[in-house]
């Protein structure tokens, strides 16, 4: 967010500060509806990071999917490669056009400048 | 931007109120501060006899370094295959040839997407049935962190050669350079500079994600300083937050080496222009 603030022209603050806008207007209706364009690819990797990383409480007990796949894997020796890539391409399809959505928001969303 | 753009110079009031709110925000957070202190002194965790497992050189030499030393050993293995295949891959996508790149960008966008405990699961699990025979957890560590790592480089690379003027590379072809040497002498080395950061950033993230070899039992920092450690003394918290401290030391050690190069590089004027673009989102 704070690099999201940062990619923002000096000078949009100035400009704004300059016809009379107080602190707060400056930040709401200048600085922030431009960082938050700026930020929505990061964003959209914070989010894909933490869908795949939901995977890691499995280590503390809960049964998520990577338990799941050890145990499907380990009771049916015979058929590892189908069953990862089931779960593997539940991700891939969950994942890969989140991620391309979101770079195309960005696209979309940029500030031309 | 600086923030004093945004506000006029304080008057007499505006300082006044700064200074209240001041001691009221600072007063509040050394009330949190002091809560958190007295939650865990509570429990126990601030008692002597939980730290002075750690002023015994054996708990060091015995778990602590060895941990340590597996956790580096790790990362650097993986760091190194990370970074070859992330160079290898970008090219490759970045090649003429369709079928070399429509195939490697498939391949990097699956490990991108895949979450890196499956893959270990896979590797470790899945793999000893394949190739009738056990797999150690390191290579099951080490494969995982270097496929997902890599391709997210691989991203990056990519992002970094697309990034540099066009000129450099129509000037290089121009002198009559093949396509293997620009992509060699002129776009892969002025790509790594611009994206040093991020590669170090990504790489940052390989050392952390050593510490999910405990799962697959793999004998690294955090299940020889954390795990075993307070299996021994009892003494969880203390061990977190030693093993904590060490993992910050490292990292923060890696970032100022990072820093440093980025100064050395460009004190050499070997880069020819600030980074550019951050390219596509890396996850």
């Amino acid at each position: 967010m704070r690099s999201g603030i940062n990619t923002i022209p000096p000078g949009q603050a100035e400009a704004a500060r300059a016809i009379g806008l107080s602190f707060a207007q400056t930040l709401r209706l200048i600085v922030l509806p431009q960082a938050a364009r700026a930020v929505v690819a990061p964003l959209g990797s914070i989010l894909i990071a933490l869908t795949k990383n939901a995977t890691i409480v499995g280590t503390i007990g809960l049964l998520e999917s990577s338990n799941v796949m050890k145990q499907l894997i380990n009771d049916n020796g015979d058929a590892v490669i189908p069953i990862f890539l089931v779960f593997a391409g539940t991700f891939v399809v969950l994942l890969v056009p989140t991620g391309y959505l979101f770079g195309w928001l960005a696209k979309r969303l940029a500030v031309r400048r | 931007m600086t923030g004093t753009v945004l506000y006029d110079h304080p008057g007499p009031r505006a300082q006044v109120r700064n200074r209240v709110l001041t001691v009221v925000f600072g007063t509040a957070l050394l009330g949190l501060l002091w809560y958190v202190y007295a939650r865990f002194d509570a429990r126990g965790s601030w008692a002597a006899e939980k730290w002075r497992p750690f002023l015994d050189a054996k708990v060091w030499t015995e778990f602590i370094l060895p941990g340590l030393a597996q956790t580096l050993r790790a990362a650097l293995v993986g760091m190194v295959l990370a970074l070859t295949f992330g160079v290898i891959f970008s090219v490759s996508r970045l090649s003429d040839h369709r079928w070399i790149s429509i195939p490697v960008g498939a391949v990097v966008e699956f490990f991108r997407a895949v979450p890196l405990l499956l893959m270990i699961f896979f590797v470790f699990y899945g793999v000893p049935f394949l190739i009738q025979g056990p797999v150690s957890a390191f290579v099951a560590v080490v494969t995982g962190l270097t496929l997902y790592n890599g391709s997210v480089l691989a991203e990056a690379f990519r992002a970094g050669i697309r990034a540099v003027p066009k000129g450099q590379s129509e000037a290089a072809f121009a002198t009559g350079m093949r396509k293997g040497q620009v992509m060699q002498y002129i776009l892969v080395p002025q790509a790594a500079r611009s994206m040093l950061p991020v590669i170090i950033s990504q790489l940052v993230v390989l050392l952390k994600d050593t510490a999910l070899g405990y799962i697959v039992a793999f004998p690294e920092l955090l299940q020889q300083g954390v795990n075993v450690v307070s299996a021994n003394f009892g003494n969880v918290v203390a061990a977190a937050i030693v093993v904590a401290a060490i993992y910050i030391l490292i990292n923060a050690s890696l970032t100022l080496f990072a820093n440093w190069l980025d100064r050395w590089t460009a004190r050499r004027g070997l880069r020819a222009r600030p980074a550019a673009a951050s390219g596509s989102p890396s996850i």
